[in-house]
């Protein structure tokens, strides 16, 4: 059975930790999540919270931001929720995941790669009215 | 949330130490303890020293590579210490580990620049 936590923050940089710290809470409450997967489901729920917190910002919204985490038996799925003006994650601008010499000229767009990387699956879903962002981590079938 | 940024003169390098989370909420300090150390010096000899970073995201990566370029663009050098795993872990997986300077120490960041100053003085 399912086991949820639902969190809302302020669209402020000041609970990006706290968003970070309820999500791995929740995911240590399974034993068999390994410590180094908790850190990377740290950092891609920090990167989907943070786009989260700046789209609010730019929209000038004082709505919050709503973070969902369900723990399953077989994995854990965020889902982050903003109410900011969206975009198309198909065509955003990017930072390559490479190593060319251009990639040090990036200093944004470094967050979508690296979000996608780091969960095993990482849907984007937005509109002009918000965006959401699933991210799942599965458990080791080896470790149920 | 843990956070200190400060900055020190050590063996030629002005050294800018960060400890705690590198992310949106941080990385304005960083930024401008950056700021501040390219200017003490020209060129700029700069340690960004990560030891004390416990969490880092796309965020801090980005401050770096700020800091990499602002400090190159006035001739400089920078070097960054990265001493935890996790830490290690985002740069790698950024593809950043094997464009940058990294060090596993301050004391192996501490040797003199390979601009040829750095002396001490």
């Amino acid at each position: 059975m399912g086991r949820e936590v639902l969190l809302e923050i302020p669209a402020r940089p000041e609970y990006l930790s706290l968003a970070r710290q309820v999500v791995a809470a929740a995911a240590a409450l399974e034993p068999s999540f390994r410590a180094e997967r908790i850190d990377d489901l740290r950092v891609a729920v920090s990167e989907a919270t943070t786009n989260a917190i700046e789209s609010h910002l730019d929209r000038g919204s004082d709505e919050r931001i709503v973070i969902r985490c369900n723990l399953a038996d077989d994995r854990i799925e965020v889902e982050v929720f903003d109410r900011g003006a969206g975009f198309d994650p198909t065509t955003a601008t990017t930072a390559p995941l490479a190593e060319a010499q251009d990639r040090l000229e990036h200093e944004r767009g470094l967050g979508i790669p690296l979000m996608r990387v780091l969960a095993d699956e990482a849907e984007i879903v937005s509109d002009p009215d918000g965006t959401a962002v699933r991210l799942v981590v599965y458990i080791p079938r080896s470790h149920q | 949330m843990y956070f200190d940024c400060h900055t020190t003169e050590q063996a030629g390098w002005t050294v800018v130490a960060v400890v705690g989370e590198l992310d949106l909420a941080s990385v304005p300090g960083v930024r401008s303890s950056v700021v501040a150390a390219a200017q003490t010096r020209q060129p700029p000899y700069v340690v960004l020293d990560l030891s004390g970073v416990e969490f880092i995201d796309s965020m801090g990566l980005g401050v770096v590579v700020g800091a990499r370029k602002r400090v190159f663009a006035l001739g400089g050098e920078l070097r960054v210490v990265v001493a935890t795993e996790r830490v290690q872990r985002v740069f790698a997986l950024s593809g950043l580990d094997t464009l940058l300077p990294l060090f596993g120490s301050l004391a192996e960041a501490l040797v003199p620049p390979t601009g040829g100053a750095g002396d001490g003085t």
